[in-house]
């Protein structure tokens, strides 16, 4: 995303996307809309505590002792919302250094957090759009976010919501279509972020299909030797990771529709993906 | 290496989805996109071909076991 300011813009764009993702919310205060961003706030901090609360804290007792470590939040979903992130590495760290049983809800409460970070990822890509086109900002109209945060959710729903669904079809067979074969591949034993936490996370960028599997599937228990394990394993860490490209493919877009200028409500010639970088 | 067509047909699926993405993405027009599928196909399978004829090659010259 370029960070050009327009004429009317309210302040630095970057740094109101900065200042999201430390204090979700903060971005839009800086630009001077704080009722939205302590909507925000309440929001996007309100689903991280409650999936603390569920899990008690304890993501990061997933993490085998070798992996625990002070950057062992880097890869996780939760990075996404970095000053609750920071917070909970500080408060819980990484428990008592013995085994204990789980919380009950302790899967909800770990998908709650990691969606708290992809939402404020979202809220991120808004406070920097909005900074850019300040007094139109509140005018409503394209939501180049809402779309991000469509085409996560279920792969190609994005660029559907774009009248593009020639693509938004292809997007979702390949990318849902590889999510089935890796978990089919390691017999569902990527679907539990205890067991691979960073292929985890990896996953986790498919959105809806990935928490739709592990539901259903319901974290097993692995009895035996599964002979094509670390293949499945890479290709629904793949999936969720061509997802990102997707997604801003979906974005690039959306930004070049909405700073066209003069062109509201049409298509805006070349838009996609180079429009992203 | 009783299990390399298996792992070639794995390759070929991952490959698909990284080819058919990156089709998407470099274009913006679905057609055109789709149109030029196979020579992408083609290009990303016969580049990954050579690079493993060289990595065997290189393996093969400085680090041969027994």
């Amino acid at each position: 995303m370029s960070a050009r300011r327009t004429d009317s813009s309210r302040g630095s764009p970057d740094f109101a996307a900065i200042l999201t993702w430390f204090l979700p919310g903060a971005g839009h205060v800086y630009i001077g809309r704080p009722i939205f961003g302590l909507v925000a706030f309440a929001l996007v901090e309100g689903i991280y505590f409650l999936g603390l609360r569920l899990s008690d804290g304890r993501l990061f007792e997933y993490l085998e002792p070798d992996l625990q470590g002070p950057l062992a939040g880097a890869l996780a979903p939760e990075a996404g919302n970095l000053g609750a992130l920071v917070w909970h590495m500080k408060t819980y760290a990484f428990g008592p250094g013995f085994p204990r049983p789980w919380p009950e809800h302790m899967h909800l409460g770990t998908w709650l957090t990691a969606i708290s970070g992809m939402l404020n990822a979202c809220l991120m890509v808004r406070a920097h759009l909005d900074a850019r086109r300040g007094a139109r900002a509140s005018a409503g109209g394209s939501s180049p976010e809402l779309q991000v945060l469509a085409g996560w959710l279920v792969p190609g729903l994005g660029h559907v919501l774009q009248r593009r669904v020639v693509r938004g079809a292809v997007i979702f067979a390949l990318l849902v279509g590889l999510l089935g074969l890796g978990t089919f591949l390691a017999q569902g034993s990527n679907l539990d972020r205890e067991r691979h936490f960073y292929y985890w996370a990896g996953q986790f960028l498919i959105g809806a299909p990935a928490m739709l599997l592990e539901a259903l599937h319901g974290h097993a228990r692995v009895t035996g030797e599964i002979r094509y394990v670390d293949a499945g394993l890479v290709m629904v860490c793949l999936a969720g990771l061509l997802n990102v490209l997707a997604l801003l493919d979906v974005y690039g877009h959306a930004e070049a529709r909405l700073f066209a200028p003069h062109k509201e409500g049409t298509d805006a010639a070349g838009s996609g993906a180079g429009a992203a970088s | 290496m009783k299990d390399l067509p298996i792992h070639l047909l794995l390759f070929a699926v991952v490959g698909l989805a990284i080819v058919g993405l990156n089709a998407v993405f470099a274009d913006a027009d679905d057609a055109k996109a789709l149109k030029s599928l196979p020579r992408r196909l083609l290009w990303f399978f016969a580049g990954c071909g050579v690079l493993a004829v060289l990595m065997l090659l290189v393996e093969r010259v400085f680090a041969r076991v027994g």
